[in-house]
């Protein structure tokens, strides 16, 4: 897939349209980044984990889609099944994007090789002035890059708090065992051990539901492996 | 001396690496920060500066700063520290420009024996040309290509490939200063030992300072350096010169630049043999540490620092005419006993050989923490512990010097007098020349290696006698290795291995650039 972000443009952009991203077809990630934020609602649909960043080794919050790299149980060719959809792929075909020219500032983007972007779907400018929907979506934008940053910070404290396992993640498909490797969980029993003072923070911040949730959200590996096992028998 | 004769303070005197590493291991093991624990302080000279040279370690080295409770993260933004992972030895087999091979690693992970030892087969000729670090390890390959040895997903302390680090010498003296006095509860003064008050008994009572007045303890341990103030100052113990097995007793240091910033970064120590000793040359993340240590026996000074600018020459031009290398005079040799009494010697005045394989970090460590494990709790039982602990750093640095010697014995130059005499016989400690004779016969085995405390095992000696192209007589024994066909498929897929680890690991300057940048996680 080719990615190719440029400045969003009155003058450019004013014939174009923009499908609902949820068209997306996005079958070979595995994974996913979530924000904090959306960690309860993904958690209802799918396993919420964290792995390492690969170039980073920094620990970010997934939607876990598949048991097999490059598989997506969540989405087939005609986009998203009726689940909760990472707000990253919601984003989708826009970006915050820093400019190159030295000043390093943050303007709207979007990707002009996207299949989302065409002649179906809502316009983006009418008579040169930015519809609802542009709006609309450029406040997504916005408070999606606040909360990555919030993100940032939470993940940080729950390394600083030491609250991170790594699992190694087993399900049966089919009387097949598949093994999820570089999973790393929160530690129930970290978590239940920390000092008074660190929780009640923990509680004040709101981030306790989140938690919860994450943790909740294993039982869904079993949902993969059912996904799983009814794509190969299809 | 308290009149329970308790062991509770420990006065260690010298704040090089030597003495806040044993600091550091005595006040952790001892519990410095406990009130009911052993008192430890360490008392430094604000005037005599630290040796400052010592920029290369081995593997244990990670052991030991995990197990004082240090983020590997913290040590490689604050020590300049690169990833080690082999020493590349160029010039010590054949005549310089006679050769095609010029240079052998000596690498630190183990050969691969996945079953079945690759050693014999290798010797026998089933892996063809390759040498015999490509034919059972995958990480000269890796360091031939500049990457590091990990990954960044990978945990502090974990790599795909087994390393060791290279450092600033002034700043992890500094680093582990922060730690000991911040964490682990080491008591610090600036002072200058002036004078040392003696017991009836022949114990060290305390010493006396310039500007922290006497300074009394129960155990007093020498960090002085080559000075040895106190085990031999004041002790009287004997030094025991090796000048007759390993020649080189002085070094020229000097640290130069990088040609430019991005300059690949090399994940080996460099060690390039020149007629009268060798160079070492370790890179920092923004310099280079480079060394001639020699035999002045050999060479003169003025010849020395004139090579060394030689060396330097091709890679930083002009400037090779322009830097002041510093001479080290070095003590060659060991004490006669490292432990006299109340009074223990490590570091630079306990013994040091020339840091050709950095032997000087790792045996201070070893007896630091050795002797933090094996603290008495009382007087009366310390001369029987001390006594154990002589036989055994005796034997630890009697191996270190036959370990050093093989690399020099083992050469087929003939170039200079330097190379000649370390050829000679006479200069070959025992035990080794009794190794050697057997390894004639037969591959090396774990048996040669008997003791819980060899320095350098078994696989560290295959590295090198095979590097130098040691020749062992297979032809009786070949009859006893019939798997020849199993040996070329695991030396197959060493190589395939090889290939794909080297498309997986980043660059080694990279990789230390992202660590500094997000660090490394615990876990
Ligand atoms: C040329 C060379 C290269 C080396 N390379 C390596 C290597 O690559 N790898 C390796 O592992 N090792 C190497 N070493 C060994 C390394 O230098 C030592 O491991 C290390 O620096 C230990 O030194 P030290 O702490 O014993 O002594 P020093 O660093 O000399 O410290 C002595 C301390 O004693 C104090 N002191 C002295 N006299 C008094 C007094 N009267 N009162 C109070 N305090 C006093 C000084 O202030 C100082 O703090 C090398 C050594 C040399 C000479």
């Amino acid at each position: 897939m080719t990615i190719n972000i440029v400045p969003l443009q009155a003058t450019i952009h004013d014939k174009i349209k923009v499908k609902d991203p949820r068209s997306a077809v996005i079958l070979d990630s595995q994974i996913l980044p979530l924000v904090i934020q959306e960690i309860p609602a993904a958690a209802a649909d799918m396993p919420v984990v964290f792995v390492k960043n690969g170039e980073t080794g920094q620990f970010q919050a997934v939607a876990l889609l598949g048991l097999e790299s490059k598989e997506n149980l969540f989405a087939g060719p005609d986009g998203w099944a009726d689940v909760y959809v990472p707000r990253i792929v919601m984003n989708m075909p826009f970006k915050l994007v820093n400019l190159e020219d030295g000043t390093g500032r943050l303007v709207y983007g979007i990707d002009d090789a996207s299949p989302l972007v065409g002649d179906e779907g809502d316009a983006l400018y009418e008579n040169g002035t930015e519809t609802d929907y542009l709006q609309m979506r450029k406040q997504g934008l916005q408070s999606y890059v606040e909360q990555d940053m919030i993100t940032n910070s939470i993940i940080k404290l729950f390394v600083d708090l030491d609250l991170f396992v790594q699992k190694s993640l087993g399900v049966d498909v089919k009387g097949q065992r598949i093994q999820l490797d570089g999973i790393y969980l929160i530690d129930e029993s970290k978590l239940n051990a920390l000092a008074d003072d660190k929780f009640l923070d923990l509680r004040k911040r709101g981030i306790l539901p989140v938690i919860y949730a994450h943790l909740f959200s294993l039982q869904q590996v079993r949902r993969l492996a059912s996904l799983k096992a009814g794509r190969n028998a299809a | 001396m308290r009149p329970d004769g308790h062991i509770r303070h420990i006065l260690i005197v010298g704040g090089g690496t030597a003495g806040w590493l044993a600091a550091s291991h005595l006040a952790r093991r001892l519990r410095a920060t406990d009130p009911e624990g052993v008192a430890v302080t360490l008392l430094e000279s604000p005037d005599i500066p630290i040796i400052g040279v010592g920029e290369g370690t081995v593997p244990a080295f990670r052991q030991t700063l995990k197990h004082l409770g240090i983020r590997e993260t913290d040590f490689i933004r604050e020590c300049d520290a690169t990833f080690k992972q082999s020493i590349r030895f160029v010039d010590w087999v054949h005549n310089p420009g006679s050769h095609p091979t010029r240079a052998y690693h000596h690498v630190f992970d183990y050969p691969a024996v996945d079953g079945l030892d690759p050693t014999p087969y290798w010797l026998m000729g089933a892996a063809g040309d390759k040498s015999y670090v490509d034919a059972v390890s995958v990480q000269g390959q890796v360091i031939d290509q500049h990457l590091g040895p990990k990954l960044m997903t990978q945990p502090e302390y974990e790599g795909i490939t087994n390393y060791a680090y290279h450092l600033d010498a002034p700043k992890l003296a500094a680093f582990l200063m922060r730690h000991a006095t911040e964490k682990l509860g080491v008591k610090h003064i600036l002072a200058n030992v002036t004078g040392v008050e003696m017991a009836e008994s022949g114990d060290i009572a305390a010493v006396e300072t310039d500007r922290a007045g006497r300074v009394d303890a129960d155990l007093f341990v020498d960090c002085t350096g080559f000075s040895a103030k106190l085990i031999e100052g004041a002790m009287g113990v004997r030094f025991v010169p090796k000048s007759d097995v390993l020649f080189c007793e002085h070094a020229l240091a000097v640290q130069v630049p990088y040609a430019s910033p991005d300059e690949p970064l090399p994940s080996c120590t460099h060690a390039t043999a020149l007629d009268a000793g060798w160079v070492w040359d370790i890179g920092l993340t923004d310099r280079r540490g480079t060394g001639y240590v020699y035999s002045s026996a050999h060479t003169s000074h003025e010849a020395a620092e004139a090579a060394l600018r030689e060396y330097l020459r091709p890679t930083i031009g002009k400037m090779a005419d322009e830097v002041t290398p510093r001479r080290i005079p070095m003590r060659i040799g060991m004490r006669e006993k490292f432990w006299q009494r109340n009074c223990v010697a490590i570091g630079l005045s306990q013994g040091f050989v020339e840091p050709l394989e950095a032997t000087g970090i790792l045996v201070y460590d070893v007896t630091a923490r050795m002797l933090a494990e094996q603290m008495p709790g009382t007087r009366a039982a310390m001369d029987a512990v001390a006594s154990r602990f002589n036989e055994r750093v005796r034997y630890g640095w009697d191996r270190v010097i036959d370990f050093i010697k093989l690399h020099y014995c083992l050469t087929k130059r003939t170039d200079s007098d330097f190379w000649q005499d370390n050829r000679c016989e006479d200069g070959i400690p025992e035990h080794l020349a009794e190794q050697l004779a057997v390894w004639r016969h037969q591959p090396p085995t774990a048996y040669d290696f008997a003791t819980r405390y060899e320095i350098f095992n078994l696989e560290n000696y295959l590295y090198v006698l095979y590097g130098m192209e040691f020749e062992t007589d297979m032809v009786p024994l070949a009859g006893r290795y019939g798997e020849a066909d199993a040996a070329r498929r695991l030396f197959d897929d060493i190589g395939r291995e090889a290939r794909e680890l080297c498309g997986e690991l980043l660059p080694h300057r990279e990789l230390i650039a992202r660590i500094k940048r997000y660090g490394l996680q615990t876990i």
